[in-house]
């Protein structure tokens, strides 16, 4: 009997969903030096203002891609606005601000909204690899009017879930809450079931390959895994299906990935 | 084996950190270490300093943009606008959304 339990408990530590030790994230041991951050979120901030972008959406490598589902690169996706910023000591200029959605490091299964840097950004990814859309400049203008405006914070959900439905507002994740964004801004409404039925019927979102063991005991190793907002087969949102959908509705001017070295267009 | 084989378990089973959430990072919580604490959705300070009182999205479409003064990265800065974004989050609540039918495809013309 020991031997049966022992054996399904062993069964059960292998079905568990990708999972790796923390040992890329650990506090107190960076990944990637702060000048090496810093060099490349400048390098970013370069690249989109000579091609005019006031708004574009960026995304991370937060993780090994080796350990993540197929069809997934990238783990963050944010909004990089341009502003004039003002620091405490009365200095001014003029940058890149991120909009970002986050879990919440004290509660994994909520999210805050959080304005930071594009250092910052960056300070937490695996590599320096980021993927960028920049949107048709009609859409950038769309865009900002809705970051300004109080339909940004209306359509966060902070009920979080790693991989969250898009077409059901149960769950958000940070590619969610860009995506309804993105929707609110191209529609012109803040009615979050409209946006959603706008979701379902043109945007494909990126499909998980996950078995049911894994899916059913996933929440058990955190909440922040559930899958209950989906149906028998698990998709999300993603970096890749935003750019999909933009390209293929001929919303976005330009998409490529950037690296320290390297330019490529998707 | 049987011991070998649950103690296994229990260590697989215990250590483990999702891949996809990981240990998210709020600069309210991590920032003391200044390190890049890596994580899927979560944030980690570069460094602290002087902080950022205000940020004013700038509508410049069409027109010529430049990274200037307190807007270029260095080392030292902390430019994360806690109480102000954070305040603008949802109900906490979700929303129920009914069936609605979809408008027409998205289209700039």
């Amino acid at each position: 009997m020991s031997h049966m339990i022992s054996m399904m408990l062993f069964i059960l530590s292998l079905a568990l969903p990708s999972y790796v030790m923390a040992g890329s994230s650990e506090a107190g041991k960076p990944i990637l030096s702060q000048v090496a951050v810093v060099d490349f979120a400048n390098r970013v901030q370069q690249d989109l203002a000579s091609r005019g972008a006031s708004v574009a959406i960026v995304s991370r490598m937060g993780r090994n891609p080796n350990v993540l589902p197929d069809g997934v690169t990238y783990t963050h996706v944010a909004f990089w606005v341009y502003s004039q910023t003002t620091r405490a000591d009365g200095s001014t200029g003029r940058g890149y601000q991120v909009y970002n959605l986050y879990q919440q490091a004290e509660n994994d299964t909520r999210s805050s909204l959080v304005q930071d840097s594009p250092a910052d950004f960056f300070a937490g990814a695996h590599r320096l690899d980021a993927g960028v859309i920049i949107p048709d400049v009609r859409v950038q203008e769309k865009l900002l009017s809705v970051i300004a405006s109080p339909t940004y914070a209306a359509l966060h959900n902070p009920q979080y879930a790693v991989l969250a439905n898009p077409n059901s507002n149960r769950f958000q994740n940070c590619t969610e809450h860009t995506l309804n964004v993105l929707m609110a801004a191209l529609y012109g409404t803040s009615d979050v079931p409209q946006i959603k039925a706008n979701i379902a019927a043109y945007f494909e979102p990126q499909h998980i390959q996950i078995g049911g063991l894994k899916r059913a005991f996933a929440p058990a190793a955190s909440q922040a895994l559930t899958t209950a907002d989906h149906g028998p087969t698990v998709s999300t949102a993603t970096f890749g299906s935003i750019a999909r959908f933009m390209n293929a509705n001929e919303l976005a001017s330009l998409v490529y990935r950037i690296t320290p070295d390297s330019l490529i267009r998707f | 084996m049987t011991k070998r084989f649950t103690s296994l378990a229990l260590i697989m089973s215990v250590l483990v950190t999702p891949a996809f959430a990981g240990p998210s990072g709020q600069h309210s919580a991590n920032a003391v270490d200044h390190s890049g604490q890596a994580a899927s959705e979560g944030s980690a300070a570069i460094a602290t300093g002087t902080a950022v009182v205000a940020s004013v999205p700038i509508m410049t479409v069409g027109s010529a943009i430049a990274i200037t003064g307190a807007g270029l990265q260095i080392i030292g800065e902390e430019v994360l606008l806690l109480g102000n974004e954070m305040h603008r989050s949802g109900t906490g609540r979700a929303v129920v959304t009914k069936p609605v039918a979809p408008n027409g495809p998205p289209t700039l013309d």
